[in-house]
């Protein structure tokens, strides 16, 4: 196993131990265990740092040893140190995962000095283990880079997109929870209505639209489950009423609420036996799971669960500040792919589709800007927008990079 | 008539406006995500079956989004909403900030404290700051970041410039392929006008290439590759007037053309092959010989793509026996074969034709401008802030003097309240 991937594995063991700390910080309120699960995210960060070091390099000695084998030189002083560091550890689809969960931790480690507030650890930890889940099942092989892609620009390109994303995601899981604070503006069954309506959306794009609803299969890497096809319609069904229900008759919804969550869980249980598992898929069940199981604990423990949570204002302030520097990253990223294509391609813009997912989802936080400073939506509509922001962010950025849009000459990442 | 112009004027000035534009980019843009807007019209209406879907297609021009009439609609309201805004709401900015009020009002100030000191320290704020009596009072006014407003309108600006320049690149920019065999020249490129219409641009002038080199991985995939290049008039082939190497990132300049190596293409033609032979155990020779070509007493004979699942090798003949040398594993053959000979197979050479990307655009450095406006803008409206110091002073009957702060931020409250309250307990302690 090389270094870098021990490192990855030891980085990602003290983020499960800070995020149980976290956990178990709610109930028991002893600042020190907040503190030391802190301390074990930086620690964790700088092991994550040392291991993209570590990669970088280990990257060097594959491009060298290519060289070598392909021409049987030996490359010598400058030469050599030039083709060692020509590969940065970014250039492939796990590197990248590898890197947002990079990005997530330093923005949450930003704010947790800033603002301190409780819960945003907890989901952040979730989403940075999360990435790090899928990059482990996904082919980590350093394999050379293509010419194109050996050039100095795709430093500040590549890392103002890990930060960037990054700080969208923590303002959309810092709005999520300000529209769960905030119940003297926003009615919880309304958030829980919207939870459920997202989900099944999002589990009728997983079972590819109508041919699950025809065929009753779910398709995995071209391998079909009918069984898991007829238990995703349940749940699409399940959320669907309770979407309704919630939004006109919250006793009522409650109750198919934890029906729609019980079968999500039971769809992912039967997706993991039946053995074809899309580790894609799985991210995006884990996600919702991961929302639809907060948001119930809150209707089931409303009071002591929304105690908890930091203040409506300073959840709002937090979602703002990380907008603005999200905002002005993708900025600095579109221009700096802009500037990169213009010298390597002859072409500074040509409609790609990640080029323009990026575009999208500055146009997205543009829109959130807008509607805050000119009229005046701070608070729960604001919090919509930037909620809606997360899920552009996915389309935007992995879902290019996984081919769910047509293909373009950005898809490196899928090798 | 009046009525008319005002009315489109505060349309076009209007948030509500810019929302839906926004609004309606997205949907464009997600559509030019879902179809691909490289593949020829053909291809996609493949996939349109009904006649009325085709219709549909064809109408909003699916195939090639972001050159449809539509976008083309979109983005000139945007421009002209961008420049309405700026006319309607920039003039004032500038002449506040050009002339502020200067003076202290208790009832217009959100942050205000009233101290009694003994003695004022002077300045108040800051050297730089205005003051003058009137009345017996002396007034106080320090302004910091006072343009900071204006950072909106220059991130506007420079998005203006980028369309700018970007209308006029599509339009009268060229962008084509030259394909140019080794040892040879071209002056034609084959271009790609804005509505995707295939065209010959005439150059004015040669370009020839005079070498290609490739560097293959193992497998056979490209590790680098580079062509020497030479320009020459027309007319006069005896002298280059220009000559350069160009690598992928690495480009020619010249007439306003850049000259991109962007891929590179096989041509028939006999592949010579790189071998390195020497005795067994001893030091290699490079050599680089046709098929049937002798080295010694070794003839190589036949080139096979991939033998037998092992990828790339070369059929040697020595004497009677016959032997494959594989490219992926060099050691092999000296340590497995053990002949009077060690061969080392480093794949072939063949023709080639080198691939350039031509591109001119005019007026780019319209787009690179807005750029970097656009990052004077981001500046200028996050992280300036235009904050406002007043100060009162009046002279009480006990030869104290009252002293009455005021101040007001254009955004960042929190921020400001800390300065703000750091500067009164720098007079309240005197």
């Amino acid at each position: 196993m090389l270094v870098s991937t021990q490192l990855y594995n030891i980085c990602a063991g003290a983020y499960v131990v800070a995020l149980f700390l976290y956990i178990l910080n709610l109930s028991i309120k002893k600042t020190r265990l907040r503190q030391i699960g802190t301390t074990l995210v930086a620690l964790g960060f700088l092991t994550q740092t040392l291991g993209m070091a570590f990669r970088w390099i280990e990257a060097g000695y594959v491009e060298l040893e290519a060289y070598t084998q392909s021409t049987g030189e030996q490359l010598e002083g400058v030469a050599y140190w030039q083709v060692l560091t020509q590969h940065p550890p970014w250039s492939n689809l796990y590197e990248i995962m590898v890197y947002m969960s990079w990005g997530l931790v330093l923005v949450f480690l930003v704010c947790e000095v800033k603002w301190r507030a409780r819960f945003i650890g907890i989901f952040a930890l979730l989403l940075a283990l999360t990435a790090l889940g899928v990059a482990s099942l996904t082919s980590g092989q350093i394999k050379p880079l293509v010419p194109a892609l050996k050039s100095w620009w795709i430093m500040i390109h590549v890392i103002s997109a890990s930060i960037a994303y990054a700080a969208g995601t923590i303002a959309a899981v810092a709005s999520l929870l300000y529209l769960l604070k905030a119940e003297d503006r926003v009615p919880l069954s309304k958030v829980a209505s919207g939870v459920m309506g997202v989900s099944a959306l999002i589990c009728l794009i997983l079972g590819r639209g109508m041919s699950l609803v025809m065929t009753q299969s779910y398709q995995s890497q071209g391998t079909v489950s009918p069984g898991v096809g007829w238990l995703l319609i349940i749940c699409i069904g399940l959320c669907l009423i309770s979407s309704v229900w919630l939004h006109n008759a919250p006793r009522r919804g409650s109750a198919t609420y934890f029906a729609a969550l019980l079968s999500l869980l039971a769809v992912m249980g039967l997706i993991m036996i039946n053995g074809h598992v899309n580790i894609w898929d799985m991210a995006l069940f884990a996600m919702m799971a991961f929302a639809q199981i907060f948001i119930g604990l809150v209707i089931l423990f409303p009071t002591q669960i929304r105690a908890l949570l930091p203040k409506a204002d300073q959840l709002d302030h937090i979602a703002y500040s990380n907008i603005l520097v999200a905002f002005a990253l993708v900025a600095v990223v579109l221009v700096t792919g802009a500037l990169w294509a213009h010298y390597a391609w002859g072409r500074y813009w040509g409609w790609d589709p990640k080029e323009t997912g990026a575009l999208v989802i500055w146009i997205t936080y543009a829109l959130y800007l807008h509607t805050r400073i000119t009229y005046g939506w701070t608070g729960p509509k604001s919090a919509v927008i930037a909620v809606f922001g997360f899920f552009v962010i996915l389309a935007g950025f992995l879902g290019v990079n996984l081919g769910w849009f047509a293909d373009g000459l950005h898809s490196y990442g899928r090798s | 008539m009046h009525r008319l112009y005002a009315k489109t004027f505060s349309l076009f000035a209007s948030l509500k406006l810019t929302l839906v534009i926004m609004i309606g980019l997205a949907v464009a843009l997600f559509t030019g995500m879902f179809w691909d807007q490289t593949q020829n019209l053909e291809k996609h209406l493949e996939g349109v079956t009904s006649p009325a879907a085709r219709k549909l297609f064809l109408f909003l021009e699916l195939n090639d989004v972001f050159h449809s009439w539509w976008f083309g609609i979109l983005v000139l309201l945007l421009a002209l909403n961008l420049i309405a805004c700026s006319i309607a709401r920039l003039p004032k900015i500038w002449i506040d900030a050009r002339n502020p009020v200067k003076k202290l009002d208790n009832k217009k100030l959100p942050l205000t404290t009233m101290l009694q000191v003994s003695t004022i320290q002077m300045p108040v704020f800051s050297p730089k700051e205005e003051t003058w009596t009137e009345d017996n009072t002396r007034y106080v006014f320090f302004e910091k970041q006072k343009y900071a407003r204006c950072g909106v309108y220059v991130i506007h600006t420079a998005l203006l410039f980028i369309m700018f320049g970007s209308i006029i690149a599509t339009q009268a920019g060229i962008d084509g392929m030259m394909l140019i065999p080794e040892g040879s020249y071209e002056h034609l490129v084959n271009a790609k006008g804005p509505s995707g219409k295939l065209y010959s641009h005439d150059l004015g002038f040669a370009v020839s290439c005079t070498d290609f080199r490739l560097k293959t991985y193992t497998d056979g995939s490209p590790m680098a590759y580079e062509s020497d290049l030479a320009i020459f008039d027309k007319n006069d082939f005896s002298k280059p007037i220009i000559t350069k190497t160009i690598k992928v990132n690495d480009p020619l300049e010249y007439q306003g053309y850049t000259f991109y190596q962007a891929s590179y293409q096989a041509l028939e033609g006999e592949k010579r092959l790189n071998l390195k032979v020497g005795p067994h155990g001893g030091v290699l020779k490079a050599y680089q010989v046709l098929p049937g070509e002798k080295i010694g007493d070794i003839t190589p004979t036949e080139i096979y793509e991939d033998y037998a699942g092992l990828g790339s090798a070369v059929q040697i003949k020595q004497g009677d026996t016959q032997f494959v040398v594989f490219r992926k594993y060099p050691e092999f053959d000296s340590q497995v074969r053990r002949g009077s000979l060690d061969i080392v197979y480093q794949g072939f050479d063949e023709p080639y034709a080198t691939g350039i990307s031509v591109g001119k655009v005019p007026c780019i450095s319209f787009v690179f401008t807005g750029f970097v406006i656009m990052f004077v803008g981001l500046y200028m409206a996050f992280c300036m802030n235009q904050r406002r110091y007043y100060a009162k002073i009046t002279k009480l009957n006990n030869g104290h003097f009252e002293l009455i702060l005021g101040g007001i931020s254009h955004r960042y409250p929190q921020a400001f309240e800390q300065e703000f309250n750091q500067i009164v307990s720098q007079h309240s302690t005197l």
